[in-house]
């Protein structure tokens, strides 16, 4: 079977998820200066020249066999100041998901928040009871994910057997409630997209020097749409830095880059970067390492196809590739009706 | 020269008759000081810590550094995030150039964080004098004692 593990849906218009709310926070929230806020930050978030005013999603039929439906909306509140009403407006968007997106091939991701591990591993558990949903998904806080910050959460993660998929907002580095970008802060979208690889090397060498690895054997992760060719390296660095200063953190009890390859997955988006300077063939020749890449198209935002993967892997690994999503995929669930 | 011991040219050395050589009183041994002596050609670090008396090889395996100018401590055991554990006060010693930590008594890498291992070599006081055999220890023995 293929995976894609990053296709983005958008609910077409806010009010819909009115609904999906308590009557006294839906009159909260349609007040037309809150859904008009909304609106236009969507818009100031806007990663690329696709991602306008108009919401945008995937199609739901594709070539691949399985899907991970993120509702990118919904991943914004990482930067929302009123962080209460952000898990309102979460919890809406999951029941919309639930109600509008889910197909056999297509099963979303439940949105949670950095800034509410407690809330969050409550909905994990809530919605893994309903059935249907793939994969937690969260944007980027300012707390890096090794803390002991989200231990609930990934308590939750655990304890329903789904892997959390961090993938940013695009608010990060821009709206203070964010997680920040190296150096500072920077004026243009393009700039910060640039920056994002940053977000999950260092939120990778947190989970591993924090210990949260250790500490949470049976979580996955899954970061997604910040390329990955710089896993190699990053391996590299964080043993070496850990055979030097592993006194420091005496409860990274193995090689750090033995948790990474265990429990951390990257998606291919941008999939043509692993061709610049045959690096897909240069920096991924140990099959332990191409087994961290699965396949993530990042649809409908500049994505990449399945023909832009074979293009760049080869046919023989691209198929591995499309594969390798199948161990992050819930074994058996029950099924939303 | 063949079958001399020295860590300086003030000091020779003698060989008894089980192989091990008489190298220095131990009371110029100072605490935590790690002394170069060369047995029978090879380059060896001896040592006296709070944890007794050391022999071990002199070149690190990773990039062939000087152990004799590393560092004598201790080292942090496997524990919980924050909740540090300090052991082994005075058998571990440092890489002056890049902080791996090696057992002084086995020679070998604490925690496994490489594969290398120091030399292990026997050491032993003889009526107030500190003998050493360049018969390198295995890896079993060197855990025994």
């Amino acid at each position: 079977m293929s995976f894609d593990w990053d296709r983005h849906v958008a609910v077409g218009d806010y009010a819909e998820l009115l609904g999906y709310m308590d009557r006294s926070w839906a009159k909260h929230f349609e007040r037309s200066e809150f859904l008009g806020s909304i609106v236009e930050s969507s818009n100031h978030i806007r990663l690329s020249d696709q991602w306008g005013l108009a919401p945008v999603s995937a199609t739901l039929d594709t070539e691949t066999d399985r899907n991970l439906l993120v509702a990118h909306q919904g991943l914004t509140i990482n930067g929302w100041a009123d962080q209460v009403a952000a898990t309102v407006f979460a919890g809406a968007v999951n029941s919309y998901a639930r109600d509008h997106w889910w197909t056999v091939r297509n099963w979303p991701a439940i949105v949670v928040s950095p800034h509410a591990p407690v809330w969050s591993a409550a909905e994990v558990r809530r919605r893994a009871g309903e059935g249907g949903y793939a994969a937690i998904v969260m944007s980027y806080g300012p707390v890096l994910l090794g803390s002991t910050h989200y231990d609930p959460l990934y308590e939750a993660a655990s304890e329903v057997g789904l892997p959390v998929v961090c993938h940013f907002s695009g608010v990060e580095g821009r709206y203070s409630g964010a997680a920040p970008l190296s150096g500072g802060v920077h004026c243009s979208a393009f700039s910060r997209k640039v920056l994002v690889p940053h977000l999950a090397e260092s939120n990778i060498a947190s989970l591993a020097f924090e210990g949260a690895f250790e500490r949470f054997p049976g979580v996955r992760f899954l970061f997604s749409g910040v390329g990955f060719t710089w896993l190699p390296s990053l391996l590299w660095r964080v043993d070496r830095e850990w055979r030097t200063f592993r006194h420091d953190v005496p409860w990274v009890r193995q090689p750090p880059s033995s948790y990474i390859l265990s429990q951390v997955r990257a998606s291919t988006w941008p999939v043509r970067e692993a061709a610049l300077g045959g690096d897909w063939e240069r920096l991924f020749r140990d099959e332990s390492y191409r087994d961290c890449v699965v396949f993530g198209s990042h649809d409908p935002i500049d994505g990449d196809s399945m023909a832009h993967l074979r293009e760049q892997l080869g046919e023989a690994d691209a198929a591995m590739v499309l594969g390798n999503g199948a161990e992050l995929w819930p074994a058996s669930r029950t099924v939303h009706a | 020269m063949s079958g001399h011991a020295n860590q300086g040219p003030d000091v020779g050395a003698t060989v008894a008759e089980d192989g091990f050589w008489r190298l220095f009183p131990l009371a110029e041994l100072e605490l935590d000081v790690v002394r170069k002596v060369i047995v029978e050609g090879r380059e060896m670090c001896v040592v006296r810590t709070v944890a007794g008396v050391y022999a071990f090889g002199a070149t690190c395996p990773h990039q062939g550094a000087p152990m004799c100018e590393g560092r004598i401590r201790g080292t942090m055991e496997p524990s919980r995030r924050n909740h540090y554990q300090f052991g082994r006060d005075g058998e571990v010693v440092v890489c002056p150039w890049h902080g791996y930590e090696f057992s002084v008594r086995t020679g070998e890498s604490v925690h496994e964080v490489i594969r290398g291992r120091l030399g292990a070599y026997p050491v032993q006081v003889r009526g107030g004098d500190v003998y050493c055999s360049p018969r390198r220890l295995e890896p079993r023995a060197a855990r025994q004692r």
